[in-house]
């Protein structure tokens, strides 16, 4: 490849210069200093290998002359295509564009292009911008540069194994691969692959391992969980113990109370003692007791009715007495009359019967005999009137008819008297006879009545004298002058003449004396008649009847004070009646007392032990009315019942409590053991067992909870060994991981055989073959230094690049270091180096034009002349610029090399070209 | 079925080397579903066992050593077998376990305190001896011994007798016969004639992972020598690709007529070696690919697959697939196409073992670096001292931490000539100036 012309479009002084039809020898390019050498030599290295950026220290030569920065060449491959390669800063890349014919009217013409490195790549033979920098391309400074012969490529070329075709350096290779290996294993770095990954598989192992271990202590972890659980168990079973045992102190606690009833009732029940024998008799016969109570107040009832029959009688008997006293009569000699109410002393019924007997009939034959004195005197006026005779009883009601007979009588007396003083002032003779007739019945009615009277008043008297009463010798006498009082009245009354009977016969008659003689004798003959019933004359005068009537009267009254005594005695014998049932009853009421007692007796305890004391409640029960036995039979049965219901109700709250105690302990054993602890109840010893226990239960709770971390814990071990799948995960891991280790390492090792077999292969070279580069150079050398130094030796050195050089040899075999020679001739040699080098690079893959800055400058003309014939004879295959601002270096250039052509710069032709 | 029909005829199951949560081996890192099945496969694969003698109602089920992968042994794993063994005794059906080489009895650890009902392990001091009935007749005698320690030379197989009595004869051993294990340790090592020899009428053995009949008993002397294979495979070898699985034994008068393979295994790993020549491009090549797959999962039956594929061939492609990353993202792009396909298809691993259009003859002629690269490749290959030397040096470069994986790597010589070709072509590309 040769550069056969170039467009500046703009970099550092040039602008729009172009260059054409650049031969393919030497073209020398002449200009003084500023004229743009450096910077067109610049220019060529920037289009084909880019613009040097801020990190080199080369410049980067802005259009200081306006234009776009950089340009483009024009090439000419070995192949004869021509090529226009762009190249600007601000643009992508390269443009590499084929151009159909050289010379084309129109310029280039592009018929393919690319963009690529690719393309320039192999128009370039593969150097890069240092190699063409370093061979190729180089001014003054770098020709004195030993280091950059020491470059690596250069090394290469040097020792013929770089290249290829289009390949890389061998030593790059190395390099390259290296690098590769380096990403795949890297001494102290854990980022590498096969570093990471052995780094990843000891973990997985020693995981593993772990695991194993763990795996393999499953009979040990699986026993020791037996015993875990077997000793939480046991933990749980003590604290529960204890907590079972807290809960009986706690319950024990309730209990106690209740248990403290229970033993208070049960103390109660124990100072009430069983129930006697004598109270079960009580409680047995409680019934009749209750019975005999409930009869109580009518016994009590009839007591008090008994005492005030008595009472009543005696003041009936004082009554019939004082009566009888009066009527002058006595009472039976049986009979004691209590002086007051509260001398009154009980009588048996029998003997109230008895007296009440002896009264009635005193009393009867006293009545009868008045009665029968009455009827007697009645009885004869009534018989001479009605022919019949009266009872007592009907002379007492005879008696009383008289008295009403005689007062009706009397009235018609009166009026007869009215009457018969009317007719005697009329003519009152016939109604005096009318009255005197009349007068004469009525007066022989009284006189009849007076007699009866008097018989009566008699008959009494002598009855009574006669008769078992003893009435008073008063009321015989008083019956024994009534009695003649009245005979004497009669008989006055019957044999007197009547008074009235002249004026009657006295009165005349006219019609209204015949009206008056008719009711007078009307009257005289109602006198008479009432007369007659009363027995008294037909017409007794007033005095008459007034006598009569008052002498009735006293019989009357001695036979209704007789009436009343009899009404008495009836009285006291109804009452007597009403004492026998009385007594009856008190007495069966007593009796069934006494038997109740007795049978008390008899079922208590049967005969009774001499030394008992004899039941309170059995004593006094024979009396006559038995209360005090039956209220001590009911104290007894009340003190019975109420022990008994105390007793009850102590059982009741005993069984109460046992009940209680029964739902809070329940049965069984437990409910035993718990019943013995309340009986022997020590509370303080509770307590203290309390405190004691909860200590036990937090530390069997904390020995539990810790065995059952320590169960579940391993529980969880176990199962997640039983379950896990790491171990087999981790195989599979470590074995992929081991694969891949192994890929990789066997990644290494084949970039490490590679890398071997090119760095032995390139030591090879270095030790064993002459390098033909370095011999075309000591030629050139030779020929330069016109034989000064016939050979060059080059120094591999080691790989890390110590002790490489490159020795000059004289003719005598003298070793001279490149260091050692002079300045000038070191030049020579760095530039004989050069040339070899750029011969090589052409023969193995490209020819690329040879660009020299003023290097032949610090040569003395001879070695001048030589060192342009060398370049000359470079430049028969290849293409050389030489820039140069010595004129006679041109002309050096120029006339070593016919045909050369050049090129003279000035600092104005670069900017107008 | 006719009565004392199933005395007569019965069969029994035959497994071995279950190699119980045994981790798959060479299997890159994979999904968490993908891990999952691994890891649980082997598990399913003795569950699918088990299935198995129930669905054929067994008469008893043998299994002939390596019921666990190593002295480890897994607590899932026992309690997985132990269960298993259990729902066998449930329905009668009598389990005969020995151990092999991977589960010695005097190494590793049991957390197993009882067996259930009807297991019987035998031990490792002297051959056991069951006796099984079926229908109240005794069908079967099965005999067994199980290794003490890992390396059994002794062979065991001659501690066996065949004892009197009726049914037919099953001897429980896990041996190496001669001819028949290659590729596995060589413990209790015995040829068919040491088997033949004892009279029995079944040989189950263990330790071998392929399905092998090593004889097809015709009558007494003459017994079946069974290898039932491993129940699940447990790597991308080849030796444990294909069906795996149980032996169902199927019985008839005191003889075995038959045998038959029935696979158990859950997941399959298969090796697709796909050519790269005539292939566009990477997506070419990812069709082809994903095309093998598909073939692969119709040929599992129904089966999950762990495919690992080689790149093999030259072309221009070489280069694409060489370039970092690439043959990484084909992975990842075919392992995305397969992530929701049922039965499972798991993109492993793709080996680039493709290459260059390159001739080396006419590199060697040419006399330059890559001339002289290829001659020290050469002389090295065939140096074994400078084979050493090498993976020495690489050994030597590495971290302490890795000079162990590394030096296991390496020390294997035809895998370090493997690794040598691969790293002359991988120089040469370098040389060949690709900017890999």
């Amino acid at each position: 490849m040769r550069i056969t012309g170039w467009r500046v479009d703009g970099y550092g002084v040039l602008h729009d210069h172009h260059v054409h039809d650049l031969p393919a020898g030497i073209t020398v390019l002449v200009g003084p200093n500023e004229a743009g050498k450096t910077t067109l030599l610049d220019f060529v290295r920037s289009v084909l290998f880019g613009f040097p950026d801020r990190r080199h220290a080369r410049a980067t030569h802005p259009p200081l002359a306006g234009g776009r920065h950089g340009g483009a060449l024009e090439l000419l491959g070995d192949d004869g295509r021509r090529w226009l390669l762009e190249r600007h800063r601000d643009g992508d890349g390269p443009v590499l564009t084929l151009a159909a014919a050289r010379h084309a009217p129109d310029g280039p013409a592009v018929v393919s292009g690319t963009s690529g490195e690719d393309g320039l790549q192999r128009l370039l033979g593969g150097a890069d911008a240092e190699l063409f920098r370093t061979v190729f391309a180089f001014g003054l400074a770098e020709l004195s540069s030993l280091r950059l012969l020491e470059s690596e490529d250069v090394r290469d070329l040097v020792f013929s194994a770089g290249v290829l075709g289009a390949g890389r350096s061998a030593t790059r290779s190395v390099k390259a691969l290296g690098a590769r290996q380096a990403v795949l294993v890297r001494p102290r770095q854990a980022d590498a692959t096969a570093n990471r990954l052995r780094t990843q598989l000891s973990e997985i192992e020693r995981e593993l391992r772990e695991l194993r271990r763990a795996a393999e202590a499953y009979p040990e972890h699986a026993a020791e969980l037996t015993r875990a659980t077997e000793r939480a168990g046991m933990a749980r079973v003590q604290a529960d113990a204890c907590r079972g045992r807290l809960s009986d102190l706690g319950m024990l606690d309730r209990c106690r109370p209740i248990w403290d009833d229970r033993l208070a009732a049960r103390a109660e029940l124990g100072r009430l003692g069983p129930r006697t024998a004598t109270a079960s008799v009580l409680l047995a016969r409680a019934p009749d007791i209750r019975l005999l109570a409930r009869r109580r107040s009518g016994h009590e009832e009839r007591v008090a009715r008994r005492v005030a029959v008595d009472r009543q009688l005696a003041e009936l008997d004082r009554t019939v007495t004082d009566a009888l006293a009066d009527l002058g009569g006595t009472l039976p000699g049986s009979w004691t009359v209590a002086p007051g109410p509260e001398h009154v002393a009980p009588r048996g019924s029998s003997v109230l019967v008895r007296q009440s007997c002896e009264l009635t009939a005193h009393l009867d034959a006293a009545a009868s005999e008045l009665a029968r004195s009455l009827s007697a005197t009645l009885g004869r006026a009534r018989d001479a009137a009605t022919g019949s005779t009266g009872s007592p009883t009907t002379g007492a009601r005879d008696a009383t008819d008289a008295l009403r007979s005689l007062g009706e009588l009397r009235l018609l007396v009166g009026e007869r008297d009215r009457l018969a003083a009317e007719r005697d002032q009329r003519g009152h003779e016939e109604r005096l006879a009318s009255l005197a007739a009349r007068r004469t019945g009525s007066r022989r009615t009284i006189g009849y009545v007076a007699a009866a009277l008097a018989l009566l008043a008699a008959g009494t008297a002598g009855a009574v004298a006669t008769s078992h009463l003893r009435l008073g010798t008063g009321v015989a006498a008083v019956l024994a002058v009534a009695a003649v009082a009245l005979a004497i009245l009669a008989v006055a009354v019957a044999v007197a003449p009547p008074r009235d009977r002249g004026r009657a016969a006295d009165a005349p008659g006219r019609d209204e004396q015949a009206l008056g003689r008719v009711e007078l004798d009307r009257i005289v003959e109602a006198v008479a008649d009432h007369a007659r019933t009363v027995g008294l004359p037909a017409a007794p005068s007033a005095v008459e009847v007034d006598v009569a009537r008052t002498r009735l009267e006293s019989v009357a009254d001695a036979q209704q004070r007789v009436e009343r005594l009899r009404a008495l005695a009836r009285t006291r014998s109804d009452l007597v009646a009403t004492v026998h049932p009385l007594d009856s009853a008190i007495a069966r009421f007593g009796h069934d007392v006494a038997e109740l007692a007795a049978d008390l007796w008899s079922a208590a305890d049967g005969p009774r032990p001499p030394d008992a004391a004899a039941p309170e409640s059995l004593d006094g029960l024979d009396g006559l009315d038995g209360l005090d036995g039956l209220e001590q039979m009911e104290r007894g049965l009340a003190d019975a019942e109420r022990d008994d219901h105390r007793r009850s109700e102590i059982e009741r709250s005993v069984a109460a409590c046992d009940a209680e105690l029964a739902r809070a302990l329940g049965t069984g054993p437990r409910a035993q053991r718990l019943l013995a602890e309340l009986e022997a109840g020590d509370a303080g010893a509770w307590e203290r067992e309390r405190d004691e226990l909860a200590a036990r239960i937090v530390r069997a709770d904390a020995e539990r909870d810790e065995l059952l971390r320590a169960q579940h814990e391993l529980e969880r071990e176990l199962a997640e060994l039983e379950s896990s799948a790491r171990v087999a995960e981790l195989e599979a891991a470590r074995n992929a991981c081991q694969t891949e280790l192994d890929t990789a390492l066997e990644r290494y090792a084949v970039l490490g055989i590679a890398r071997a077999l090119l760095a032995r292969t390139l030591a090879l070279y270095e030790h064993e073959r002459q390098p033909a580069v370095v011999a075309r150079a000591a030629t050139l050398f030779a020929t330069v230094t016109d034989g000064r130094y016939p050979r060059l030796l080059a120094q591999v050195g080691d790989e890390s690049g110590g002790g490489r050089g490159i020795e000059a040899v004289t003719p005598s075999g003298a070793r001279v270091d490149a260091a050692a020679l002079s300045r000038g001739t070191a030049e020579q040699l760095y530039l004989c180096l050069r040339l070899a080098l750029a011969e090589s690079f052409a023969a193995r893959t490209e020819a690329l034009p040879l660009v020299l800055d003023d290097v032949l400058v610090n040569f003395d003309p001879g070695r001048a002349h030589a060192v342009a014939r060398a370049v000359a004879d470079y430049a028969r295959g290849h293409q050389v610029l030489a820039f140069t601002c010595h004129p006679h270096v041109a002309q050096i250039l120029a006339s070593t090399a016919p045909g050369a052509r050049v090129v003279e710069l000035d600092r104005s032709a670069f900017a107008s070209r | 079925m006719a009565p004392g029909s199933s005395a007569r005829r019965f069969c029994f199951v035959h497994a071995a080397d279950l190699h119980l949560d045994t981790p798959f081996s060479g299997v890159h890192e994979s999904a968490p579903h993908v891990a999952r099945a691994l890891r649980d496969a082997s598990l399913a694969a003795f569950d699918a066992i088990v299935d198995l003698a129930l669905e054929r109602e067994a008469a008893f089920v043998v299994i002939a050593g390596d019921v666990y992968d190593g002295p480890e042994r897994g607590l899932r794993a026992q309690l997985r077998f132990r269960d298993g063994l259990a729902r066998l005794g449930k329905m009668g059906i009598a389990s005969f376990v020995v151990h092999g080489n991977h589960d010695p009895v005097a190494t590793g650890w049991s957390a197993i305190r009882t067996w259930p009902d009807g297991v019987t392990v035998f031990g490792h001091e002297h051959v056991g001896l069951v006796e099984v009935e079926r229908a109240g007749r005794q069908v079967a005698t099965v005999q067994g011994i199980s290794y003490p320690t890992r390396a059994v030379a002794e062979n065991l197989a001659l501690r066996f007798a065949r004892p009197d009595g009726p049914g037919i004869h099953v001897g429980v051993l896990h041996c190496s016969v001669r001819g028949a294990a290659d590729g596995h340790a060589s413990y209790s090592p015995c040829t068919l004639d040491d088997l033949r020899r004892v009279g029995l009428d079944y040989w189950a053995l263990g330790h071998v992972h392929q399905h092998r009949v090593l004889a097809t008993g015709t009558g007494p002397g003459d017994p079946w020598v069974v290898y039932p294979g491993n129940s699940q495979a447990r790597s991308p070898r080849a030796s444990e690709r294909g069906a795996k699985g149980a032996v169902v034994a199927h019985v008839d008068s005191d003889r075995v007529e038959r045998v038959e393979h029935v696979a158990c295994d859950a997941v399959r790993f298969v090796e697709l070696d796909c050519r790269i020549e005539g292939a566009g491009g990477v997506e070419d090549l990812e069709d082809r690919l994903l095309a093998l797959g598909d073939e692969a999962v119709g040929r599992a039956d129904g089966r999950a697959l762990v495919v690992r594929a080689r790149l093999v061939g030259r072309s221009a492609l070489h280069d694409d697939l060489a370039r970092p990353g690439v043959v990484e993202e084909l992975v990842a792009r075919l392992r995305e196409s397969a992530a929701h396909d049922a039965p499972l298809c798991w993109w492993d691993e793709i080996v680039d073992g493709s290459g260059a259009p390159r001739d080396l003859d006419a590199v060697r002629a040419r006399g330059d670096f890559s001339a002289d690269l290829l001659e020290l490749a050469g002389s090295i290959a065939t140096d074994t001292q400078a084979l050493e030397s090498l993976a020495a040096e690489l050994v030597g470069g590495v971290p302490r931490s890795l000079a162990r994986d590394l030096g296991a790597l390496v020390a294997d010589r035809d895998t370090l000539l493997r690794l040598l070709a691969t790293a002359t072509g991988r120089a040469l590309d370098e040389l060949a100036g690709d900017p890999t």
